[in-house]
């Protein structure tokens, strides 16, 4: 075999080998989501409880404004391996900015900039977003931890008609002008930048017409630098250099008269105050939890006191965004929540009936579906750290709510076996 | 207008010669040498001072006049080392910036524009270019690599700040919005949602304990001009290692020698300077 | 052929390669952003799905299996046809094989700029788009394992180019040329740290964390080449080549290593 005809081979392997690559490319379809079930299931359950999320007009026109809002509660099992909320921010996770942020309220508070939260509190948020990116894109509440990273919660569909073209963000500012976020000085910047571009051209330019590297580096080594340091260079250099400084001072004294009132970027702190703690006369702790890995399932025993007047059902067990509901629990749900984040049938329990005022029992409850792997929560399994955290939502006979985060070590039950 | 004539003279090189020295000026300086400051200086110019140059609410008093400038000598000063000490042209810091922008500028319009649907202001970049074209003339007006490095340095960071403010004053306009006082470019980066960058990863003023008179701009620059000058002096002497061009030679027995290559025509012209007894 | 100039350029000087491959190289970089482009949205946002390990780990499995081939292919090609006769190699031939040589270098940085500049703030455009989710995004996926392997490739390259054709190359090792071809060369293991990092130590998107500087040290030895020692090299090779055919100086100004050896040493040829 010649050179020639190897040379053949390879490059016949060539396209062989990207034809073999790309063959799946051509048989494409629409993706979903957006990358939030990769995030680790600790990270998921056992930070952020996300419950109440609500992606409030789910088709907006270009321009029209909307809102993102829901609760969440920072679970007292917060892992080790993630930094405690010091600093924390209440984010968006959208693929880019599809929506302007117009304003950001948690408890009522604006959040413009990072601030600290307390374990084992609720907040309440309220996101508003005016459409820009027309398309049809998943939007997810996100916590941002420092040194944590974000914590995406659920993510829901939101769509957006209209022409980007059209988008315009006018906001007036306290000197009385009006910015638009899509163009205010997009120009003068492209003009400065031009500009000094075509000084600093002209300044190697005059260097680039004339013989630039061997010529000259023969005649410093043999002669040194006398003959290359041409006059006109240090009288244009001398030109260029006042020219240069001139339009520097210029342009800032003018820019400084165009816009005499500046504050400097607002740094600080958001302070906010948790929600209330909301008496709960309904006491909850789990005694024993494992998951059984075959049969897709996280059960859980219940040691579980109701000191209530009224008799308590239990409905809905939720976790990074995911919700196990039972058929009373199903009843409360909203019925603009992803379907794909819900399993309607996935709660069962041992007991169904209600825990009466004053009694005392275990109940055997168990949530499962096949979400535990197309989340891919069931992951808590290959972590450091084998637990689960989420909210356990229980009614009372007159529909009062109450909420109890819950925690516990997960056992695995890796085969059927021992079931 | 120019002393070209004389300097061909001086190079000995006919008219075939001086052809082969353009042609190398033309695969060498744009498609070698700019490129690869482009390649490089950008990666590290982003790694170290990027995130004040890719957000219009990073660019603060404290931090950007002093990062940007400190960061963006570096290369600057070794440009100019390998031009002007081997070739004696002075414009190394020019390129060096005006290749970062080159690379800059695709980078916003074909990434933060085109694929992450950005807009240009809300990812401006800074220009240093005024600073790089004072401190290349500074070099060239002075002969002398220590005085670029009092004098040039000084002024590459002191003119970081009002070069920029023609761009971004703009941008500190006050306004309110629920109730809360904002400067035009933290409205921006509030209102332009940023999946991976929360606003507690921006590094700017908190506010100081002393700046007596809050002259925190005039503070940072002076600082940034003095830090800008020791890392002048480092990034040329940089320069220098970076122009190293021995080999290494390793004979039969394995042993290796440090060799140097040779540029003869010193030599060359030299001994025929002694020859005919003259000048060039 | 000669010219009107009197002489003939094409003795010691040749672009058409250079052309040819730089436009291939565009091709590839305007392929994988219009690639980006088409898909980036549509099948790029989740890791976990089936559409983006066809779409997008396709477009990985391609970048590597290319690359590599297209390793040894080029690697292969220089090796094989390497020149066995280098000490009467013609003085013109020579210079003509350093504008081949800066070709090889031109196309190795061309590739430098799409991994360091390019491809690389990219990145911090598309963090702002996806929530990270994998070490393969559709940005990573084009800049680490598409453009990083492509300069790597065209560096090894340039240096075997030099080692086989190029009398000075063959003879001895320049530091400054393994610095440039080697120094690049390390951000792709860089990339370990780099993911490593992420995964354990510095988990949000800020450019300027120090885990990110080990690519800027690896990428100053850019300056080794372009702006430093080989630079210098050619220069003054090229110098004394000019010297020999136009100026008739002595044939040993290009054989300069056996008298810093050995003082007693003869030219070699």
């Amino acid at each position: 075999m010649n050179i020639r005809h190897a040379f053949k081979l390879w490059v016949m392997g060539l396209c062989g080998v990207a034809t073999l690559a790309f063959t799946p490319v051509f048989d494409i379809t629409p993706a979903f989501a957006h990358g939030e079930r990769s995030q680790e299931p600790f990270l998921r359950m056992r930070t952020v409880n996300w419950y109440d999320t609500e992606w409030v007009g789910k088709s907006t026109k270009v321009n029209d404004v909307t809102e993102l809002r829901g609760k969440f509660h920072l679970s007292e099992d917060w892992p080790r391996a993630v930094v405690k909320p010091v600093r924390t921010f209440l984010n968006i996770g959208s693929p880019s900015s599809v929506f302007v942020r117009l304003s950001s309220k948690i408890n009522g508070t604006p959040m413009f900039v990072a601030g600290p939260m307390e374990i084992g509190r609720d907040y309440e948020y309220v996101v508003q977003l005016k459409a820009r990116l027309p398309g049809h894109h998943h939007i997810h509440p996100m916590f941002a931890v420092k040194d944590a990273g974000p914590i995406a919660g659920p993510g829901g569909w939101m769509d957006i008609t209209g022409r980007y073209e059209d988008f315009t963000n006018p906001i007036k500012t306290l000197t009385g002008e009006t910015f638009d976020s899509e163009t205010m000085g997009t120009a003068t910047g492209i003009m400065w930048h031009l500009f000094w571009a075509a000084v600093a051209i002209f300044w190697v330019g005059f260097f680039m017409i004339r013989p630039m590297y061997l010529v000259r580096a023969r005649v410093l080594a043999a002669y040194g630098d006398e003959i290359l340091l041409d006059p006109i260079d240090r009288k244009v250099g001398t030109a260029v250099l006042l020219f240069t400084l001139t339009v520097v001072v210029v342009g800032y004294l003018a820019a400084d008269a165009r816009h005499p009132v500046s504050v400097p970027l607002q740094a600080g702190e958001t302070k906010v105050k948790p929600l209330p703690i909301k008496p709960n006369p309904f006491a909850v702790e789990v005694t024993h939890a494992e998951y059984d890995v075959p049969g897709r399932a996280l059960r859980m025993t219940l040691h579980a006191t109701n000191n209530g007047t009224e008799p308590v059902t239990i409905g809905e067990f939720t976790t990074a965004g995911i919700r196990f509901t039972n058929k009373m629990g199903a009843t409360k749900l909203d019925p603009n929540y992803p379907a794909e984040l819900v399993a309607q049938a996935g709660l069962t329990m041992d007991n169904e009936a209600p825990i009466l005022p004053g009694q005392t029992v275990d109940i055997k409850i168990e949530s499962k579906d096949v979400l535990w792997e197309v989340q891919r929560l069931v992951d808590i399994l290959h972590d450091p750290d084998q637990r689960f955290a989420g909210l356990l939502m229980s009614w009372t006979d007159k529909g009062e709510r109450l909420i109890n985060p819950i925690w516990a070590p997960v056992l695995p039950v890796f085969t059927r076996l021992g079931a | 207008m120019f002393r070209t004539d004389e300097i061909i003279k001086a190079s000995k090189l006919p008219p075939e010669g001086v052809a082969m020295s353009r042609h190398i000026d033309y695969i060498y300086f744009i498609p070698i040498l700019f490129v690869t400051i482009v390649g490089t200086f950008h990666m590290h110019f982003d790694l170290l001072a990027g995130d004040w140059d890719f957000w219009i609410d990073w660019k603060d008093r404290q931090w950007w006049p002093i990062v940007t400038p400190i960061t963006a000598i570096t290369f600057c000063a070794a440009l100019q080392y390998y031009n002007w000490v081997n070739y004696r042209q002075p414009f190394g810091a020019t390129i060096t910036i005006l290749a970062l922008l080159a690379g800059k500028w695709v980078t916003i319009v074909a990434a933060w524009w085109w694929w992450s649907n950005y807009p240009y202001n809300f990812v401006m970049p800074s220009t240093l270019l005024p600073s790089a074209i004072v401190l290349d003339i500074v070099l060239l007006l002075t002969r002398n690599w220590t005085l670029t490095a009092v004098i040039g340095a000084w002024m590459f960071a002191a003119l970081f700040y009002p070069t920029n403010w023609a761009i971004f004053a703009y941008s500190h306009t006050p306004l309110v919005v629920d109730g809360t006082l904002l400067s035009w470019a933290d409205y921006m980066g509030f209102a332009y949602v940023r999946t991976g960058t929360p606003e507690y990863i921006r590094m700017i003023e908190v506010g100081s304990l002393r700046t007596f008179g809050g002259h925190s701009t005039m503070i940072s620059s002076f600082f940034a001009a003095f830090a800008s000058s020791l890392m002048y002096i480092l990034w040329w002497q940089f320069g220098k290692f970076f122009c190293t061009s021995y080999f290494y030679l390793t004979d039969d027995r394995q042993k290796t020698t440090k060799v140097y290559d040779v540029f003869a025509y010193a030599t060359l012209a030299n001994q025929d300077k002694a020859k005919v007894g003259g000048k060039a | 052929m000669a010219s009107d100039r009197g002489y003939d350029i094409s003795q010691w000087y040749d672009s058409k390669p250079v052309k040819l491959g730089w436009l291939a190289i565009l091709g590839i970089g305007v392929f994988w952003v219009l690639y980006q482009r088409a898909f980036g949205y549509s099948h790029g946002l989740d890791s976990m799905t089936p559409e983006f390990d066809s779409v997008w780990m396709g477009l990985w499995r391609f970048n590597i299996l290319a690359n590599a081939v297209f390793f040894a292919v080029t690697i292969g090609w220089i090796w094989v046809t390497r020149d066995r006769n280098l000490a009467n190699l013609d003085h013109k031939l020579e210079l003509k094989r350093y504008f081949y040589w800066m070709g090889w270098l031109v196309c190795y940085i061309w590739g430098v700029y799409y991994a360091g500049s390019y491809t690389l703030e990219q990145d911090a455009a598309w963090h702002q788009v996806i929530i990270r989710d994998t070490s393969f995004t559709a940005s990573h996926i084009v800049a680490f394992y598409g453009t990083f392997p492509l300069y790597i490739t065209c560096g090894v390259a340039s240096y075997l180019y030099a080692q086989t054709r190029l009398p000075l190359y063959s003879q001895a090792t320049s530091f400054p040329l393994v610095a440039a071809v080697v120094g690049p060369m390390f951000i792709l293991p860089n990339v370990g740290l780099n993911e490593w990092g992420h995964a354990f130590w510095f988990v949000d998107e800020l450019f300027a964390a120090p885990l990110h500087w080990g690519f800027v040290t690896l990428g100053w030895c850019g300056l080794f080449g372009a702006a430093g020692g080989v630079a210098a090299q050619i220069v003054s090779r090229m110098s004394n080549l000019a010297d020999v055919i136009w100026n008739n100086a002595p044939k040993s100004i290009l054989d300069p290593f056996p008298s810093q050896v050995n003082p007693n040493a003869k030219a070699g040829y």
